[in-house]
């Protein structure tokens, strides 16, 4: 996705930490250590996953096996928060919220990802049966750049806006946290949230 | 109904790490196996299928393999103009020469109309000439063997039946580690060795299906392990991985420089270039049996097509205007790993070892259902319920591996993940109904 190695590694640094936070975490959840919502540390594990394969262009746009799959699995996931929006109340509406925008966020990325990086919706991938991809180098730029449309970009900035928005709401609940130790680790967790929504806007950003 | 992943919560002892592991694992094992069982019975039933494909071929296929022996053979050149005569809009892809006294040659063709992957082949008397048949093949495989071929592999369901062999190949590693793990970690009172290793003709019901499931399956893991591991080298999720790796080590197979010198004339009827370059590629040490593939504008490949030990794969590039041998490579000279590789796979498809390959195949086929079947017995007498849960570190550890396996073989990654992102989902559910009681 890059032409340079670099932005891969630190976004793999990044979404690595979170990731492995999101696991242990899960591991907690599920050998009853604490409480919480499983569902929301399976999304924040899949969320990591999905970034370091897209900075490394292991997954491609909705034409691929890669983004066909982000794209069903994402999509549900968005479909579930919005249920949780719909029929929770007080703070889980609002972490439902937040999961569901990040959720459509990636539902986003990879979907406008074809037409951000002026690509073919097929391209950039390594997963189907026949393809090869090299580490690093940018597959879009092997083809002719094509502009994104303006509401593409606008979109996307503005998807880019609200996760900014969200990271510095995370930053406030990590400097002064509100929930009981016990239920969430709030410090950590706040910042494991800015973290993400700061990576997920960068990449978005990076795709323009 | 007791959740199988959400057990009452009570603690193995300090320091036991097995303890704290064997719940998931078991847990695991009969998850997986719960799920992926009907994949994995389909996959053994069709590979047991397939072991008797090579009898069933010539068989079925009897009047167009054989002949009766004659006293000269033909030249290749009226032979292959029978064929072409038999398959007038086709283009020669293969031409091969009889392996037997009896034996028939096969002249194989792309054609329109012909299915992606199959040719058009057309089975010639090599003593008169006389077209014996033309049928549909896959690569060397018949219309019955390419059928139950296409059953084990697809389920005669095309691409999107591979994910069931890919499904069932890829889990099936998972299965037989976790179930090695848990037969042989046992604790067993008295004659430990002999209850590990043989089923307990003292035991009685659930546990007699249990010491034969453990014990089958003890003997038959390192042939599961060995079906599972070759079978994904030709998936189409998890074989693209192999691929690339495999690329990136330079492990595959390679091939002759098909490369011609400049100014290549026009090597005429390819019957009477399949005579030249043939007797070319004998001059260069090729022995039967041997496949002839043309090309052009390209140099002529004449390969040995042996899969059966010892095999024999080498390979000549010849001109086939002058009959110039211009590449040769040995299957001695391959990389190890790609020896390997065509080795498993010979061996996976019942060819390597002849009849002895086809029983040994056909017992691990039949051993696999009938592990799958007595391990729905056992569910249906009794599910496992354990009252421990897993420690966070076995789940981390557990967690762990499931990536690095998920990452590698796609087909396991997404099934697992729906599996997860289902049992999530009735968690928070239950975990909702539980705060807000009727």
């Amino acid at each position: 996705m890059f032409p340079s190695p670099v932005p891969a590694a630190a976004f793999t640094v990044l979404f690595t930490a979170t990731g492995l936070y999101a696991l242990v975490r899960y591991a907690a959840l599920t050998s009853g250590a604490r409480a919480g919502d499983r569902m929301a540390e399976l999304s924040h594990l899949l969320m990591s996953i999905a970034m370091i394969a897209m900075a490394w262009g292991w997954t491609g746009g909705p034409g691929t096996p890669g983004g066909s799959v982000q794209l069903v699995v994402f999509g549900l996931l968005a479909a579930w928060y919005l249920w949780c929006v719909l029929h929770a109340g007080g703070g889980l509406r609002t972490a439902g919220a937040y999961h569901l925008v990040v959720l459509a966020a990636m539902v986003w990325m990879v979907a406008a990802m074809p037409g951000l990086m002026g690509t073919s919706a097929a391209a950039g991938a390594a997963s189907g049966a026949h393809a090869h991809h090299r580490h690093g180098v940018v597959a879009a730029a092997a083809t002719a750049g094509v502009p994104a449309p303006l509401w593409m970009r606008a979109v996307t900035v503005a998807v880019a806006v609200l996760l900014c928005a969200a990271a510095a709401a995370w930053t406030a609940r990590a400097a002064r946290p509100v929930l009981p130790a016990l239920r969430t680790g709030p410090r950590l967790d706040a910042s494991c949230h800015v973290l993400m929504s700061l990576g997920m806007a960068a990449m978005l950003l990076a795709m323009l | 109904m007791p959740d199988i992943l959400d057990p009452p919560l009570v603690r193995a002892p300090r320091g036991a790490w097995w303890s704290d592991l064997r719940p998931l694992v078991l847990r695991l094992h009969f998850t997986v196996g719960l799920f992926v069982g009907p994949f994995l019975l389909v996959a053994a039933l069709t590979g047991f299928a397939y072991t008797l494909t090579p009898q069933l071929e010539q068989l079925v296929h009897r009047h167009e393999l054989t002949v009766p022996v004659g006293v000269e053979r033909l030249p290749l050149q009226p032979q292959v103009a029978a064929a072409v005569a038999a398959v007038p809009d086709g283009t020669v892809t293969e031409i091969r020469p009889p392996r037997t006294a009896d034996g028939t040659t096969r002249v194989s063709f792309d054609a329109p109309g012909v299915r992606e992957g199959y040719t058009r082949t057309a089975f010639v008397d090599p003593y008169t000439a006389q077209v014996r048949g033309v049928l549909g093949t896959y690569g060397e495989w018949l219309p019955v063997r390419a059928w139950v071929d296409e059953l084990h592999r697809t389920l005669l369901l095309g691409d999107v039946g591979r994910v069931y062999s890919e499904l069932a190949a890829s889990w099936l590693g998972v299965l037989v580690v976790s179930g090695l793990a848990l037969w042989i970690v046992r604790r067993r009172r008295h004659h430990r060795l002999r209850r590990t290793l043989l089923p307990d003709g003292s035991a009685r019901g659930r546990a007699r299906l249990r010491s034969w499931h453990g014990a089958v399956g003890l003997w038959a893991a390192a042939g599961m392990l060995f079906l599972s591991a070759t079978g994904l080298t030709w998936s189409q999720y998890a074989g693209a991985h192999v691929t690339e790796l495999r690329t990136s080590l330079d492990w595959s197979a390679p091939s002759v420089d098909r490369t011609l010198p400049p100014g290549a004339a026009d090597p005429g009827p390819p019957g009477a270039t399949a005579e030249r370059v043939l007797a070319a590629a004998r001059t260069a040490g090729l022995s039967d049996p041997v496949a002839i593939l043309p090309a052009q504008d390209r140099a002529w490949v004449v390969e040995q097509v042996q899969r059966s030990w010892p095999e024999k794969q080498d390979a000549v590039a010849v001109d086939p205007v002058s009959g110039a041998v211009l590449d040769e490579l040995r299957f001695a000279d391959w990389p190890l790993a790609a020896r390997l590789a065509r080795w498993g796979v010979d061996a996976h498809m019942g060819l390597l070892f002849g009849a002895a390959n086809q029983v040994i195949l056909a017992a691990l086929a039949l051993g696999t259902a009938c592990l799958v079947v007595w391990g729905y017995r056992m569910w249906w007498l009794r599910r496992p319920g354990g009252t421990r849960r897993p420690s966070t570190g076995a789940v981390l550890v557990v967690g762990l591996a499931a990536i690095a396996l998920g990452l590698l073989l796609p087909v396991l990654g997404v099934s697992l993940l729906a599996f997860l992102l289902v049992d999530a989902a009735r968690g928070h559910v239950r975990a909702r109904r539980v705060r807000t009681p009727r």
